[in-house]
C-alpha cells in the first residue's frame, strides 16, 4: 500500500534513470548476450560481427541501445509491483502464493514473539525493524521494515502514512527530500540488481540445460546469478532500513508543518495531537471529521506569524 | 566488541528455526548439483564442431566467419567428419554445405598449398573426354591449363598457357554436350577470371598434370 504512495518519490528520479535502471538493464542484456555468445563460440561470433559492415554493425548497436533503454522504461514502471514482491505481496500467485504468505508470516510471528521488546530495543529499532502488532507482520524481511516504517506515525501520532504521505511529503525542505530521494534510488537500485540477477539465473541455467551446454558455465551463471541476487537483496535490506528511519524522521520532524499548512492550531498534548490526526484521516477519507469542533483554524495573525518566521528562516 | 554481540543476537534471531529458507537453499543446491552433473555426462559423450554458420554454396571458400560452433553426441559423428575449425578455414566446398549440419570430408577439398586457393574464386569450363585424361582428371590435381587460338592455317591451331599451378576444385560429367562431356571447376586466380572464360569461349581449353 504504501509502496504505491513512495512512488511519486521515484518519479522525480529522472536523473538517476541511468544509473539506478538502464545500467543494470545493460548489463543484463549484455549478460545474456554474452552466454550466448560463449556457448556458441565467442571468438567465432565476434569475428563474425567485425566482418559485418560498419552501417550495419552501427544499426545493430542503435538497436541494442534501443531495447535496452525501452526495457529500462518497462521497468522503472514496474518498480512498484517489484518492491511489492520482495516485500510479500505474493498472494496474486496461484495455488503457492496464499500459503507461501502464511507460512512466512508464521516464521516471522515466532521470531517477533521471542523478542523481548524492552531487553531488545535498540537492536529491534535499528537492525531487526518488525511492526509491532504480530497481525502486520509481513512474509520477508524486506516488508517487515518497511511495513514498520509505515506503521510508526499510526502507533504513535494516529497518522495514517498512507493517507498523509503525499501531503507531508509536499511540505519537506529540499534539503531533506534530496536524502530521501537518495535512499529511495539506493533501494531500487538494489531491488532492481537483484531481481535482474534472479531473471538472469533462472533464464540463462534454463538455456544452457536445453542446449547441453558445459557444466561450469551453467553452475556459474546459475549459482553466480543467484549469489549476486542474494547480496543485492542483503545491501537493500540495510538501505531499506535508512529510508525507513528517513520516513519516520520525516513524521516526526515536519507534521507540525503539515499541520500549519493545512492551516489548525496546534494540539496542546500529545493525546490531543491524536485525536487531531484522527480527525484529520476521518475529514480525508470519509468526508467529515469525527470531533469537527477539537479542530480549530489558525488566526490570521498566526497564520502570518507562521509564515514571517519561516520566511526569517 | 558491543557491535559483535548484536551481529550475532541478530544472526542468530534471522536463523531462528527458518527451515523454509534452508528448504529453499537446499532445493537451489539441489538443482545446480542435478544440472551440473547432467551436463558432465553429457559432455563426456559429446563434442564441439565446428558446422555452417549459413547455408554455404558449393565451390565458395570458407571463411571463419562462416562457421559457428555446435555440440553434439559422439554417437552422431560418423567417420570422415571433420570438427575443427581449421579442416574447414580455407577448403572449398565441393556441394552445398546447409547451416549446422556437420561436414564430411567428401564435401570439401583440401587444398594441398594455400597458394593455390588465396584470391581465387570457382571458375568452371567445358572440357573433352581427352582433355579430362579421360576421367582421371580428379578434385584435388593441380594442372596448367592450356588455351587454343585458331591461326592462319585453318588446320593448325596455337596453344598458349593460360594458367600455371591451379588447382581443379571437382570434375563434372554433363549429359547434355556432345563435344564437351565435362566441365572441369578450377580455383582460378581473380585477376585472370575475365580471361579464363574468354578463352574457354573461344576455343578448347586443355590441361597438363603439374607435379
Amino acid at each position: 500500500m504504501f509502496t504505491n504512495v513512495l512512488h511519486e518519490v521515484t518519479d522525480r528520479l529522472d536523473s538517476r534513470f541511468i544509473l539506478t535502471l538502464f545500467f543494470p538493464s545493460l548489463v543484463f542484456w549484455g549478460g545474456l548476450a554474452t552466454v550466448y555468445a560463449a556457448d556458441k563460440g565467442l571468438v567465432t561470433l565476434l569475428t563474425q560481427w567485425r566482418a559485418q559492415d560498419a552501417g550495419v554493425q552501427l544499426t545493430q548497436i542503435i538497436i541494442a541501445l534501443a531495447w535496452v533503454t525501452f526495457f529500462a522504461y518497462l521497468l522503472s514502471n514496474q518498480l512498484v509491483w517489484l518492491t511489492k514482491q520482495f516485500e510479500g505481496y505474493w498472494k496474486w500467485v496461484p495455488f503457492l502464493g496464499k500459503r507461501l504468505v502464511a507460512a512466512r508470516q508464521k516464521h516471522y510471528q515466532r521470531v517477533l514473539s521471542s523478542i523481548d521488546p524492552k531487553a531488545d530495543y535498540e537492536r529491534i529499532y535499528y537492525a531487526f525493524p518488525f511492526p509491532d502488532e504480530p497481525e502486520e507482520v509481513m512474509p520477508t524481511r524486506l516488508g517487515n521494515i518497511l511495513k514498520n516504517s509505515e506503521r510508526y506515525s499510526l502507533q504513535r501520532y494516529e497518522m495514517d502514512a498512507v493517507l498523509l504521505w503525499p501531503r507531508l511529503y509536499a511540505v519537506l525542505p529540499e534539503s531533506f527530500t534530496k536524502i530521501l530521494e537518495g535512499a529511495k534510488a539506493s533501494l531500487d537500485f538494489m531491488l532492481v540488481i537483484s531481481s535482474l540477477s534472479i531473471s538472469f539465473a533462472l533464464i540463462t541455467g534454463i538455456y544452457l540445460l536445453i542446449v547441453q551446454s558445459v557444466w561450469w558455465l551453467f553452475l556459474l551463471c546459475f549459482l553466480g546469478g543467484l549469489l549476486v541476487a542474494w547480496a543485492a537483496y542483503q545491501s537493500a535490506l540495510e538501505t531499506a532500513i535508512t529510508y525507513g528511519q528517513l520516513i519516520k524522521s520525516a513524521f516526526d520532524l515536519y507534521k507540525d508543518e503539515l499541520r500549519k499548512q493545512l492551516g489548525y492550531e496546534k494540539p496542546k498534548s500529545l493525546e490531543q495531537e491524536r485525536a487531531f490526526w484522527q480527525n484529520i484521516y476521518d475529514l480525508i477519507y470519509k468526508g467529515e471529521a469525527g470531533k469537527p469542533d477539537d479542530m480549530k483554524y489558525l488566526t490570521d495573525k498566526e497564520t502570518q506569524a507562521s509564515s514571517s518566521t519561516e520566511t526569517k528562516d | 566488541m558491543h557491535a559483535i554481540i548484536l551481529g550475532m543476537k541478530r544472526i542468530n534471531l534471522m536463523r531462528l528455526k527458518d527451515w523454509q529458507k534452508l528448504l529453499i537453499v537446499f532445493l537451489v543446491l539441489l538443482f545446480a548439483a542435478t544440472g551440473s552433473w547432467h551436463l558432465l555426462q553429457r559432455s563426456k559423450d559429446t563434442k564441439i564442431v565446428y558446422v555452417p554458420a549459413r547455408n554455404l554454396p558449393a565451390y565458395y571458400l570458407i571463411q571463419e566467419t562462416d562457421l559457428i560452433t555446435k555440440t553434439l553426441p559422439l554417437e552422431d559423428l560418423s567417420e570422415g567428419v571433420l570438427t575443427l575449425k581449421d579442416d574447414l578455414i580455407n577448403h572449398y566446398t565441393l556441394e552445398t554445405l546447409m547451416l549446422n549440419e556437420v561436414v564430411s570430408k567428401s564435401k570439401v577439398i583440401t587444398p594441398p598449398s594455400l597458394d593455390l586457393i588465396q584470391n581465387t574464386t570457382a571458375v568452371s569450363v567445358p572440357a573433352t573426354a581427352a582433355a579430362t585424361f579421360n576421367g582421371q582428371l580428379t578434385s584435388g590435381s593441380i594442372v596448367t591449363a592450356w588455351a587454343s587460338y585458331p591461326t592462319n592455317k585453318p588446320a593448325i591451331n596455337k596453344a598458349e598457357i593460360i594458367l600455371q599451378r591451379v588447382l581443379v576444385l571437382d570434375v563434372q560429367k554433363t549429359e547434355d554436350s556432345r563435344n564437351h562431356p565435362y566441365i572441369v571447376i578450377l580455383a582460378v586466380p581473380i585477376n585472370k577470371q575475365v580471361e579464363v572464360l574468354g578463352a574457354a569461349a573461344s576455343g578448347p581449353i586443355t590441361f597438363t598434370l603439374t607435379p
